[in-house]
């Protein structure tokens, strides 16, 4: 798909995802066309997309349809055929608070003319990219955490130790805590990191550019001005975050 | 090849060569030099001082660490550590600095700062700091206890940087090189050590040293023979520098490995870990010089002490190791019990925090970190590499 895009299916894009239960379910509605562009479980990760694109000017609308009486029918591959019902849209407009935007679904024709598939393929790419960074970072920081946990756990007693041992010695607490502050550094350097990607995205015109040049932009703003720190981390981020966009 | 990279390479402060572990080398001597750091644990740039030794980069070593014309002296060595203290803190006191001694708690960093209590009156220990670590106090807690508690002013090993303004207000002062001094580390001729033929004729056992050594580096690139390469070299270079006889033993032959190719990264070592945060801010060819100039062992009396010493360096009886460094710190602190502590290895949160930093590929002349990838730096290094030829 992307540049030269023909196909009328997003589940043909490598960046299709099914959602995983009907219990949680979020989709941004392109209000004008009544046409839902993607629906998914993380509410995190699809209201970060809406964010992301309204910086553009691209609206979308993210609708709670967890408690929809007919929510069984709607997929991914077929959120374009779904809208909500008019006494819903009426209210819906561009409004953040999710509470006001619940709807049950309106099944709609297929005439798909005015139907974007060039930027439900963008909402697609943009969810996937952050949803991999985010679980990327937490993977990564899971096991520096883990890493990280015994020396914290043994400084900690260490510092119990020479409190008692030393009880006249004012330093001590100020050297363990140094160790123990750079020890956590790295972990909440990983946090950061996923607002780092979603300010860096935050500034790239995801509306307008094709997905490779969003791609390009990206790769850039990552290899030259990302990082001001060199943690082995970010090399291995970096590396691996350019394997999933150039795969 | 990027001439000026390259270049500046050749005038760098140190090459960090373990930050090309993992490149797909197929010169078998490029391999060899890229496991040097990993085979020979410590090792981080090497350099030869004196002779001829090839390197990939076409190094030169620093002539702010040069060796001394080598020559037997009979200067004491408690005589040098005591003119040493006074000799910085006289240039100390001209330079309206503080003395901050990095402390490890182990014997080399404990014999420096001991030389300063001891010299200096306790109204002077005012100029001087202590840079540690939670592990410098277990390494030697009854000297913290004793005489740095609440006795002198201390900063912690994470608040350094080596920056300009540092330099400018301090005097760094380490424990550095003291294995090059006092004899290297004994594992890389274990076996001999075991068998107490660590001080026979090293001319007449080259060939059990190189299988030796083809042992130890077999954990890190089976059968590729790294010993017969290194110790060829390193021999080379000994005979080329006309130290083949006076430097006779097994053991003498590993402080020679030492003393002429480690010296220089030893020296340095603080900048090449406590640049993490500065590298892209120069160190002034001032500061460059002060450094060196007050590195507490880099004089031309300890190095010739040491190379007049051999004998005692690395005793028969290897328990003898560092005795005379150890006595002087006993005559200090009275402690029995380091004087008679073994040494081990310690994998601290120190060791763990600093396993996560990059450091960078190479240091320009004014300490200029640069990673590798930094422009086309690893396809050049990578180059210097396949184009080695031992």
């Amino acid at each position: 798909m992307g540049k030269d895009s023909k196909v009328m299916n997003i589940k043909d894009s490598k960046y299709y995802f099914n959602i995983q239960d009907k219990e949680n379910i979020y989709g941004l509605l392109n209000v004008l066309e009544n046409r839902f562009y993607i629906i998914d479980n993380d509410y995190e990760l699809l209201k970060f997309t809406q964010f992301l694109f309204i910086r553009s000017h691209q609206w979308y609308t993210m609708v709670d349809l967890s408690s929809s009486s007919n929510k069984e029918e709607i997929e991914n591959n077929n959120c374009y055929l779904f809208g909500c019902l008019d006494k819903d849209i009426k209210s819906t407009n561009i409004d953040l608070n999710l509470k006001e935007v619940n709807s049950d679904l309106l099944k709609r024709n297929t005439n798909l003319d005015f139907f974007n598939h060039s930027m439900q393929e963008k909402l697609f790419f943009i969810r996937g990219l952050i949803g991999y960074s985010k679980s990327l970072i937490e993977n990564f920081k899971e096991k520096e955490d883990n890493d990280s946990i015994s020396y914290k756990k043994n400084l900690l007693l260490y510092k119990r130790f020479l409190n008692i041992v030393l009880p006249e010695d004012k330093q001590i607490d100020s050297f363990i805590l140094s160790e123990i502050e750079s020890l956590d550094s790295l972990s909440k350097h990983m946090s950061n990191t996923f607002n780092k990607i979603i300010f860096t995205l935050n500034s790239i015109d995801l509306k307008n550019l094709l997905i490779q040049d969003i791609k390009d932009n990206f790769k850039n703003k990552l290899e030259n001005n990302f990082f001001n720190n060199n943690f082995n981390f970010n090399k291995d981020f970096i590396k691996l975050i350019l394997d999933y966009l150039y795969e | 090849m990027n001439k000026s990279i390259l270049k500046d390479i050749q005038e760098s402060a140190t090459i960090n060569n373990h930050a090309l572990t993992g490149s797909n080398i197929k010169n078998i001597y490029g391999n060899y030099w890229i496991c040097l750091s990993r085979v020979l644990i410590g090792t981080v740039d090497l350099r030869a001082r004196m002779g001829t030794f090839t390197n990939p980069y076409n190094t030169k070593s620093n002539s702010l660490y040069a060796i001394p014309t080598l020559r037997p002296i009979d200067d004491k060595l408690t005589d040098l550590y005591d003119a040493r203290a006074i000799e910085i803190f006289n240039h100390a006191k001209i330079q309206n600095k503080k003395i901050c001694i990095m402390w490890s708690g182990g014997i080399d960093s404990t014999s420096i700062l001991v030389s300063f209590l001891k010299n200096l009156s306790p109204r002077d220990h005012e100029i001087l700091t202590v840079i540690l670590t939670s592990t410098s106090i277990l390494e030697n807690f009854n000297f913290y206890s004793k005489f740095i508690s609440e006795k002198l002013k201390c900063l912690h090993y994470f608040n350094v940087e080596m920056t300009d303004d540092f330099l400018n207000k301090n005097i760094i002062i380490h424990g550095d090189p003291g294995d090059c001094l006092f004899g290297p580390n004994m594992n890389m001729y274990r076996s001999f050590i075991a068998n107490g033929t660590h001080k026979m004729n090293w001319k007449d056992n080259v060939r059990a040293m190189k299988e030796e050594l083809n042992k130890i580096a077999d954990t890190v690139m089976p059968h590729k023979n790294f010993g017969d390469w290194y110790v060829d070299k390193i021999t080379d270079n000994l005979i080329d520098s006309k130290q083949d006889d006076y430097v006779s033993s097994i053991s003498d032959w590993w402080w020679w490995a030492y003393f002429n190719f480690r010296w220089e990264f030893s020296c340095q070592r603080p900048f090449f870990y406590l640049r993490n945060f500065s590298s892209a801010h120069p160190i002034s060819q001032h500061n460059v010089n002060e450094f060196a100039k007050n590195t507490f062992f880099n004089t031309e009396k300890f190095q010739l002490w040491s190379y007049s010493n051999l004998k005692l360096l690395v005793d028969q009886d290897v328990k003898n190791h560092k005795k005379e460094i150890k006595e002087y710190i006993f005559d200090f602190d009275q402690d029995e019990i380091f004087k008679n502590k073994d040494k081990v290895g310690t994998f601290t949160p120190i060791s763990y925090i600093r396993s996560r930093i990059i450091t960078p590929f190479y240091y320009d002349k004014n300490w200029v970190g640069y990673n590798l990838d930094h422009k086309n730096l690893k396809d050049i290094a990578e180059m210097c590499m396949e184009r080695y030829k031992g």
